[in-house]
């Protein structure tokens, strides 16, 4: 082995080995289904928006344990915000925060969000079943595709700006109809990355 | 007008890499409007040098792929507060490195390394030329070997010194934008470059000249 290194050290310099670093990379079919991972992330934290208590929680946690005199305000802060938040939950005329409905809903569950409303603390107004049609190529009419978000033109007089849906829809299942006037993207098994994304319809 | 405030701070950056950042800012502020397909330009632009940091970070490519995807998420939940004070570019190496730094405290005790496979067109020939004086089937093996080597060297430096060397002999990445990634001085960049490179020279000794 040492005759190894010993021919090994002829020329080589550190810079050398460290820009052979620059090689190691991984191939074209792990950025593939690393799109396909990241858009399903993505799409899980569209719909699943935090309250905004939990931003406090991992503070309020350590200062309850590095600070034992200031435990028990930490606490009882910390619950006073939790119940100031189920308060508002429940005067709101929305009964179902988004976290239930990307654990819950069944397929072919869109959820429509208020423009105005469309922040972190947004809840959606109503979950109705395949409420909205989308245009989609003959070719597709069995596929399947997860409906990512539908971006619409910017119109004030509309209620609402985006649609999302967190599970997998069937193209048989939705209305064939002129209620949309573009959408989106949408990615799944037969309906690769399209040429353009984001721009009009699919 | 998309001009990003990364303008007040041009003698920091080069045309080229000016240019670059107010495209970026051009894109967060589509994202920032509800577009979301405009994140996807930005994950595209940046997903290999992202995870090609946190892979030499960690050395461990299945954690370097979590961790890209985690600083990607981060970024899309933080990106309605990025304001442009720095560029985006900085900004996500900030949570890539802050990421993988996080990673590598959790996991202090687990020393386990997966290699990425080497892009055959991208070895440097003058590299495998100057190290094998071994038959064209040794060459493989020998390299394998020497990434293992460099890999173990680079996992022995500090955070910071490992940092400096990835930017900057990997990434090929100025002084002045580690500097700024990294949130310290030129002069320190360049200190810690020194040593981290001193010590790697140490490490590496029967495979250096």
């Amino acid at each position: 082995m040492q005759d190894n290194h010993s021919s090994k050290k002829s020329s080589v310099t550190l810079e050398q080995l460290l820009h052979l670093k620059r090689a190691e990379r991984p191939d074209e079919r792990f950025w593939d289904e690393f799109d396909r991972e990241l858009h399903r992330r993505q799409l899980a934290t569209a719909v699943n928006v935090r309250p905004w208590y939990t931003r406090f929680s991992g503070a309020g946690l350590v200062a309850l344990r590095r600070s034992a005199p200031f435990g028990a305000a930490a606490a009882a802060l910390l619950a006073g915000f939790v119940l100031f938040d189920q308060h508002e939950t429940d005067a709101t005329d929305a009964p179902t925060a988004p976290a239930q409905i990307a654990q819950a809903s069944p397929e072919n569950v869109l959820v429509v969000l208020p423009a105005e409303q469309f922040t972190a603390r947004a809840r959606p107004i109503t979950t109705e079943e395949s409420p909205v049609s989308i245009r989609v190529p003959s070719e597709l009419t069995q596929a399947q595709f997860v409906v990512h978000q539908f971006e619409l033109p910017p119109a004030p007089a509309r209620p609402w700006k985006t649609v999302a849906s967190p599970n997998m829809l069937t193209v048989s299942a939705i209305d064939r109809g002129e209620g949309f006037e573009s959408a989106g993207w949408a990615t799944g098994p037969a309906l690769r990355a399209p040429a353009n994304p984001g721009a009009g319809s699919f | 007008m998309a001009v990003s405030k990364t303008l007040a701070k041009s003698l920091t950056l080069n045309p080229e890499r000016q240019e670059e950042a107010d495209a970026d800012f051009r894109l967060v502020e589509r994202v920032q409007a509800g577009e979301v397909a405009a994140f996807d330009a930005l994950v595209h632009k940046y997903r290999e040098r992202i995870y090609g940091i946190i892979y030499n970070l960690t050395s461990n490519c299945e954690d370097a792929a979590d961790l890209t995807q985690e600083s990607f998420i981060k970024a899309f939940r933080s990106i309605g507060r990025f304001k442009g004070s720095s560029s985006f570019f900085t900004w996500l190496y900030r949570i890539a490195i802050n990421g993988a730094l996080s990673h590598l405290r959790r996991n202090r005790f687990r020393r386990y390394f997966s290699l990425e496979k080497l892009a055959d067109e991208e070895c440097n020939p003058e590299v495998l030329q100057a190290l094998l004086l071994a038959s064209e089937s040794e060459k493989r093996t020998l390299v394998n070997e020497l990434q293992e080597k460099l890999n173990e060297a680079l996992q022995k430096l500090s955070f910071k010194h490992r940092t400096v060397v990835t930017l900057f002999e990997i990434d090929q990445l100025s002084h002045q934008e580690i500097a700024e990634i990294m949130e310290c001085s030129v002069g320190t960049v360049r200190s810690r470059l020194h040593y981290a490179k001193q010590q790697l020279q140490a490490y590496l000794k029967d495979y250096l000249n």
